[in-house]
């Protein structure tokens, strides 16, 4: 593995799971879901 | 709408995990790294994500965005949608090819989920018959054998007509609990499922790579195939193939297939969601989890392993052999030299694929099933059966003609390549330039968790368009004439033609007495009011 190789392969990797964890910890932390009033639905 | 309740999804993690898990599929684990490899290594990373900045995040989103905006219309397919921002007929013709592409794919996918599955039964009861202890040339035949007698590769017919009948029995039993999932509905059964079946698939894959990544040097006698020097076949970057445009085209096809952009199911999932539920965030997230199994995982386990037990003349000539023959011929000869572990790893990675696969098959039949829902006026059971029956009546094609796999590489390319770049140009230029960029940048934003940057309202208008049309043009140029030359060349692919067009002409004649129904409704089939 050369150099260019753990480069790519850090920096790659470090791109999809940052971002993945940073998306979902946004989805998470996002304010509630609307709710159906009471008395709608089945 | 005509249905006999509002199908909605539950949670919003629940949408995404559903269209994250309908982009995961073999290819992430399979396409990928024999892609990488072959362009320029850690290089091809380069246009890769350049492809995912500019191409697949932004169509993407304008998926989303047309999906949830139909929704709020009472409308679920892609004909009624891409009619509403096309404001006429024409873009619900158009449309049609959104429900084809699944519903045709879904003809050979769940084929090949049978063969993920049936391997996934063998491992977990002795393994498919590769002997440990003897030459790689022996154990490459014995996988060789065990794959083409499971695929039927040699024969037409053969699946029906052999001795073993292991390979149908396993496709009833996948194909049965793809339909009871879908059958069960939106939120109970495909966004449950996922709901599982995404975690589960995500610590498969972490086992793996743990594996993979302790394996070391284990033949003394090689020390060059290592682990590091696996990885190194993968990722070390060869900068001079930036230069050549196939690589650039090559990232940025496997990216759209990746994606699932224009594939027909972003647009309807999306028409699930609730008027001022987040498609920004979603959309961002879904791709990010494709990307994490398709990088994060497929990038490191697949080549990493061939290369540490079959070197790099055996690596080289498993890629070369394609994406299919890697993962079911050669990865099995890899996990013969695992000792002790191999069936465990085996069945671990073949149940991994099983679920990248159903995950991804669950999603195709819901298109069509709101079609004919809101088409037809028909009750979720009823248009479920429809659907299964045509999915079974498409399945026994692709079972019968297995030889050289003519039948399902023909429906793969026309429909399953072909119409997704026709289908995601159209998308885009639609919800660009015809719905209006603007219109369309207030609906990504309504109700958005983030702010997406602005830089990305210009991509959607020209880059996007423009990106997805170079690389279409291109794809054509290279692959065309030799499709068109095959497609009539045996009775498996003259048959996948046949197929096709009978798919298409039934869906066509479906939007035909829909746009009939729906005008007689009064419905707002051409978005001449906008939406609450």
């Amino acid at each position: 593995m050369t150099i260019g190789g753990w480069i790519t392969m850090t920096v790659s990797l470090a791109f999809v799971w940052v971002g993945t964890f940073w998306c979902f910890k946004k989805v998470l932390s996002a304010p509630g879901e609307e709710k159906a009033p009471p008395g709608f639905g089945p | 709408m005509s249905s006999e309740h509002k199908e909605q999804w539950g949670s919003r993690l629940g949408v995404i995990l559903a269209v994250a898990g309908s982009a995961v599929g073999l290819g992430n684990f399979l396409r990928f790294p024999g892609q990488a490899a072959a362009n320029g290594g850690g290089a091809f990373l380069i246009p890769y994500f350049c492809a995912l900045l500019l191409l697949g995040i932004p169509i993407g989103w304008a998926e989303w965005a047309m999906g949830r905006y139909g929704g709020k219309k009472g409308f679920h397919s892609a004909p009624a949608i891409m009619g509403l921002f096309a404001k006429g007929s024409m873009g619900r013709y158009l449309g049609v090819v959104g429900v084809l592409i699944p519903l045709a794919v879904s003809f050979y996918y769940i084929f090949l989920e049978t063969w993920t599955f049936g391997y996934f039964l063998k491992y977990l009861t002795g393994g498919i018959g590769v002997p440990q202890g003897v030459p790689i040339a022996e154990q490459t035949a014995a996988a060789a054998s065990f794959y083409n007698s499971f695929t039927g590769a040699s024969q037409d017919g053969l699946l029906f007509t052999g001795d073993s009948k292991f390979t149908i029995i396993s496709w009833v039993i996948v194909f049965a609990v793809n339909l009871y999932f879908v059958f069960r509905g939106l939120s109970k059964g495909i966004e449950k499922f996922c709901s599982y079946a995404m975690p589960a698939m995500a610590v498969c894959a972490l086992i793996v790579l743990v594996r993979v990544l302790t394996l070391g040097t284990p033949d003394p006698a090689h020390p060059d195939q290592s682990v590091l020097n696996g990885l190194g076949y993968m990722w070390n970057p060869d900068y001079s193939k930036l230069g050549n445009a196939q690589t650039w085209l090559a990232a940025a096809g496997q990216i759209f297939f990746s994606l699932s952009v224009g594939f027909g199911v972003i647009i309807n999932y999306a028409s699930y969601m609730k008027p001022k539920d987040d498609v920004a965030l979603s959309g961002l997230t879904a791709s990010a989890t494709n990307e994490l199994f398709e990088v994060g995982f497929g990038g490191m386990i697949t080549l990493t392993a061939a290369f540490v037990f079959l070197g790099l003349s055996g690596t080289t000539a498993a890629v070369a052999n394609g994406s299919f023959s890697l993962g079911f011929a050669t990865l099995p000869v890899v996990f013969a030299h695992m000792g002790a572990f191999e069936n465990v790893v085996g069945a671990l990675w073949f149940f991994m694929l099983f679920l990248a696969a159903i995950t991804s098959s669950l999603s195709m039949y819901q298109p069509a099933v709101a079609l004919m829902k809101e088409a037809l006026g028909w009750s979720h059971g009823k248009a479920t059966t429809l659907i299964a029956a045509l999915g079974t009546v498409g399945a026994v094609f692709t079972l019968w003609y297995t030889q050289d796999g003519a039948f399902w590489h023909t429906v793969d390319d026309w429909v399953g390549t072909l119409l997704i770049y026709l289908m995601a140009a159209v998308q885009i230029i639609y919800f660009g330039w015809v719905f209006g960029i603007d219109r369309g940048w207030k609906e990504l934003h309504s109700g958005a968790a983030i702010q997406v940057p602005p830089v990305f309202k210009f991509v959607m208008k020209y880059v996007a368009p423009a990106y997805l049309i170079i690389i279409f043009v291109a794809f054509c140029f290279q692959n065309l004439g030799g499709w068109i030359t095959a497609a009539w060349a045996t009775p498996g692919s003259r048959v996948g033609v046949l197929v096709i067009l009978a798919t298409l002409m039934f869906l066509l004649v479906v939007v035909k007495i829909g746009e009939t129904r729906w005008r007689a409704q009064g419905l707002d089939i051409d978005d001449t009011k906008p939406a609450d």
